[in-house]
């Protein structure tokens, strides 16, 4: 949906110069699918599909969509764990989406990545000491033991673990607790940009709050670090999000300040997701009107054609399906790519 | 209709304040017959650590006024056809079963594990040129493979433990490079691939300590299978020299007084039964404690 | 309303190599004709063992170890787990919906065949009059073109059609309720939305009662007339839905209703996390086991056991010595 190559597309109008730390344009992330005995393609998962947005220093920006939106893979290809097929990354004034793999070095110690489930992504066989301190050792920060062993204790105490539990095998800990050694190694080696992919929705609901507050609060002391959030919970995203972006099928369908997504949701798909969430409180439900959705996400494999949403959208016009739309501004920050706009 | 309740394994996940190989010992301790094949096994250890104590008799010595001797109060076993005591030719075939199965599942382990390693590990080319050279290997019947080796090199203790390690190369590599491929799934490799760990710290440190783990029961029973194949060999005349004392060989020599001197090929075969059926029963036992269904339940 | 489903202290522990757990801890509760109860708590609180247990799909190291589970006036605990009684009583009467469709469903059988099994097991029908009680179903729950999708296999079918799948096979029989155990938790917001309403519609069709087991509180809030809240294998609080979101008197509820971010709250503002974590359910205190995060607690409560469930308003009952002026702050 949004303009493939229009460079303004999303962005701000009145970011600009060194404060946007990230600024990725029409980033296109396609998966092959090899067949046969050549593995020849044969077609392409269009997993991102031109996707553009900027993120300033020390700001939170939410990236909420349904599963297979795209989102987490828009969150890999930033921190080059995918290499984007087309479009730009430029990370603190540097071009990061074509260096190849050795010149990755400096890129890996200034971002950081925080996993959905907490039991997959420690190291079963490492204590928790060790899983923190690993990105410290790897790009060689401390020079000896003494200051390694300190600033792990810090790190420790920053999330809010006992640095005595250092030793301790990520099997002792619960899952809140295995988050917060997560972030612990997300910390280490100061980055100025932590991607955090669902970092809450594998955990239970009164452990959610004790990580998001967590996030807050880091952020909050830290000033200059920004994160991107990931999550398909909207309420969530907005609440720890200053601008938020809404995926569908590998495009952003809207883009704008959290308080405004909610006060003023413009695109039909905002709207029904918006819709979709059920508020906590019985009165308002009781007389809350809802937009129930009709079918379900396409595959990204065969995306319909026009405006990737039409055959979902309750507005649908006989040109949605001819017209990809591309994205505009209908306020001030507030970017929709809808062609009924 | 099985049904774990969710949350089970959570909450007893973030409690266990035992340690793994202590819940693994227990879970292995609990069966019996696995306890026996433990104790066989370290019975062979023992036996051929300490050979030179244990047994009454030089295996090497000939003696052939007494030979072909029936069992009797001096020699349990008897003597063989060159006056040898059976039972001190046993205690040290022990030793030699003990070296070439321990070089040989050696050899093939490190050797294999590697390969299985790296295959799994970085994939694309280097997994298929690996993985194809390791099918190939499989396709070739173990002992025919271990034969063809052996009949290029020669007889002998180390080339036996080379032709043995080379037909057993295959199965450590493909076992490693389908754990490799399971253990990398896991979060916690894209972890290591974001803070920029290198591949060799990645491999050695991440991958492989997860990844061991089944392959432990494939090395124990794989053991008591290469002392087999080389009693094979050995009985086939392409072991070992008559020299020493060899389960296999000492078959092979017996079977010509199997109705005068029957202990000859009974006494080596009985020990080479009792060991592979420790080994394998150890193996088992090892299967059951390090399933990861079973962890909590039990 | 008839009551259709009372159990009284139920009891499941489990027995696992760091000792028992006390999965569900004396809990009763019941289930009226044609309402929808809400169960609603944390991983490991007893929600989903509970329902299992009125299953009585409870198997080893898990044991139910004492209480009755009343259905239609009968102890269903006086029945055997396997037993014919139970076998009639489990999918026909009361039917279940879990949270991983995909698991559910048999993969080496057609959709058709499985819906059908059912019906010709439980009703006794002929193939060819299941085959098309199965497509109406399938219609019914919203499966386009449910004659030629009979043939297909589950992993044809998306996260949410295979949970339509389940939701038509669980009413096949046409039970009295329906127990969904996390039923939206695996699907996307979009179309958790669809099956709940599609939930709702039907049993509203069958007659039916819903047991939404969940962790979302919205969810609860949306559906649910009736709500029990549990904690640490056991009922801490239950009333009407309004009752428990408007005047909740249980610490834990209280928690549970701040820690949550809502879609219409005001910018800006902080969540009251609710400190600490849940409890080992192997060796608990005597006392209350929400008491070690709780921000309310007095003395009484360190002393004294853990209070019986005590009328605290209309049919709303909380488990707490606490004034509840004091949870007003």
């Amino acid at each position: 949906m949004s303009a493939q190559g229009k460079s303004e597309t999303g962005s701000r109008s009145h970011t600009q110069g060194d404060n946007v730390i990230l600024d990725v344009r029409n980033l296109k992330v396609y998966f092959p699918i090899l067949r046969g005995l050549l593995r020849r393609k044969v077609a392409d998962v269009k997993a991102v599909d031109g996707v553009t947005f900027d993120l300033e220093r020390g700001e939170i920006f939410g990236l909420v969509g349904e599963s297979g939106c795209g989102k987490t893979t828009v969150g890999r290809a930033i921190i080059r764990v995918y290499k984007p097929t087309e479009g730009t990354i430029v990370f603190e004034g540097q071009d990061i989406s074509t260096l190849p793999e050795k010149d990755l070095g400096p890129l890996r110690s200034k971002m950081s990545l925080i996993f959905q489930d907490p039991y997959s992504s420690l190291d079963p066989r490492q204590a928790a000491g060790d899983i923190v301190g690993e990105p410290m050792l790897t790009h060689k920060m401390v020079k000896a033991k003494s200051e390694y062993r300190d600033r792990v204790d810090d790190l420790f105490r920053m999330v809010g673990l006992d640095p005595g539990m250092g030793n301790r095998y990520p099997h002792e800990f619960s899952g809140g607790q295995r988050q917060r050694i997560g972030i612990a190694r997300a910390l280490a080696c100061n980055p100025s940009l932590i991607i955090c992919d669902e970092p809450i929705s594998a955990l239970d609901v009164s452990i959610q709050a004790q990580i998001i507050n967590l996030l807050k609060d880091l952020q909050a002391r830290f000033k200059d670090l920004s994160y991107m959030f990931i999550a398909h919970d909207l309420a969530v995203v907005k609440h720890i999000s200053g601008r938020i972006a809404v995926m569908y099928l590998g495009h952003i369908v809207e883009i704008t300040t959290a308080r405004e997504l909610y006060r003023n949701p413009v695109h039909p798909y905002t709207r029904a997701l918006l819709s979709a969430i059920p508020i906590p409180d019985p009165y308002i439900e009781e007389t809350r009107e809802r937009t129930i959705l009709t079918g379900e996400v396409p595959s990204p494999l065969h995306p319909p054609p026009g405006c990737v949403f039409h055959r979902r959208c309750p507005a649908v016009t006989p040109d949605c399906s001819k017209v990809a739309p591309t994205s505009k501004e209908v306020s001030p920050d507030h970017w929709v790519a809808c062609i009924r706009i | 209709m099985a049904i774990q309740p969710e949350g089970m394994a959570t909450f007893q996940e973030s409690r266990r304040q035992y340690s793994e190989w202590r819940r693994i010992a227990q879970v292995y301790l609990r069966r019996k017959v696995s306890v026996l094949g433990l104790v066989i096994i370290v019975g062979l250890i023992v036996t051929a650590i300490f050979a030179p104590l244990l047994a009454p008799y030089d295996p090497t010595v000939t003696d052939v006024v007494n030979k072909l001797q029936q069992p009797s109060s001096a020699h349990w076993f008897g003597t063989d056809q060159v006056g040898r005591d059976v039972l001190s030719r046993v205690i040290y075939g022990a030793r030699t079963s003990l070296l070439i199965a321990l070089g040989a599942m050696g050899l093939a382990a490190v050797i294999g594990q590697t390969l299985g390693l790296i295959a799994g590990y970085f994939g694309g080319w280097r997994f298929h040129i690996i993985m194809r050279i390791m099918d190939a290997l499989m396709a070739i019947p173990r002992i025919v493979l271990a034969i063809m080796v052996s009949a290029v090199l020669g007889g002998g203790v180390r080339n036996l433990i080379l032709a043995l390690g080379i037909a057993m190369v295959a199965g450590q590599a493909r076992m490693m490079c389908g754990q490799v491929l399971t253990v990398k799934q896991n979060d916690y490799i894209l972890a290591g691939r974001t803070i920029g760990v290198n591949h060799l710290r990645m491999m050695l440190r991440h991958i492989y300590p997860n990844a061991f783990q089944p392959l432990l029961v494939m090395v124990t029973v794989g053991l008591g299978m290469t002392i087999m194949s080389e009693a094979a060999l050995s009985f086939l005349g392409l072991g070992i020299s008559a020299q020493t004392a060899a389960w296999g060989s000492m078959i092979s020599d017996g079977q010509n007084y199997l109705f005068s001197n029957p202990v000859l090929s009974i006494a080596p075969g009985v020990a080479i039964g009792l060991v592979v059926f420790g080994f394998n029963m150890a193996g088992d036992g090892l299967r059951d404690a390090l399933d990861p269904r079973l962890r909590g339940v039990v | 309303m008839a009551t259709i489903l009372e159990v009284k202290n139920l009891r499941t522990q489990f027995r696992t190599f760091a000792g028992v757990v006390k999965a569900v801890d004396d809990a009763s509760f019941r289930i009226d004709e044609q309402e929808i109860v809400g169960v609603v708590g944390e991983s490991g609180c007893g929600k989903s063992v509970s329902q299992l247990s009125v299953m009585r799909l409870i198997s080893r190291p898990g044991e139910i170890t004492s209480g009755q589970i009343l259905f239609e006036g009968q102890d269903l605990m006086k029945y055997e787990a396997n037993g014919p009684e139970m076998r009639s009583v489990r999918g026909a009467k009361i039917a279940m919906v879990f949270q991983e469709p995909m698991t559910s469903l048999n993969p080496v059988l057609t959709i058709g065949r499985q819906v059908t099994e059912m019906l010709e097991l439980h009703l006794r029908m002929t193939k060819d009059v299941a085959r098309g009680r199965a497509i109406e179903l399938l219609d019914m729950v919203g499966i386009p073109a449910a004659e030629t999708r009979l043939d297909d296999y589950p992993h044809q079918f998306s996260g949410g059609m295979r949970q339509r799948v389940m939701v038509a096979m669980a009413l096949s029989c046409n039970p009295r309720i329906l127990i969904a155990d996390e039923p939206t938790t695996s699907l996307d917001v979009t179309t958790q939305a669809q099956l709940l309403e599609l939930m709702k519609e039907m049993i509203g069709k069958f007659n039916s009662s819903l047991v939404l087991v969940t962790h979302n509180l919205g969810v609860v809030a949306r559906y649910a007339q009736r709500i029990y809240i549990m904690y640490a294998g056991r009922i801490v609080e239950t009333g009407s839905c309004k009752d428990i979101f408007r005047k909740p008197r249980h610490p834990y509820t209280i928690g549970l209703l701040r820690c949550v971010p809502r879609i219409d709250e005001q910018e800006g503002k902080t969540l009251d996390s609710i400190k600490g974590l849940p409890p080992d359910l192997i060796d608990m205190p005597r006392n209350c086991a929400f008491l070690p995060r709780c921000p309310y607690a007095i003395d009484r409560c360190r002393v004294e056991p853990w209070p019986d469930l005590e009328l605290v308003g209309d049919e709303h009952y909380a488990r707490c010595f606490i004034n509840p002026e004091e949870m007003q702050r």
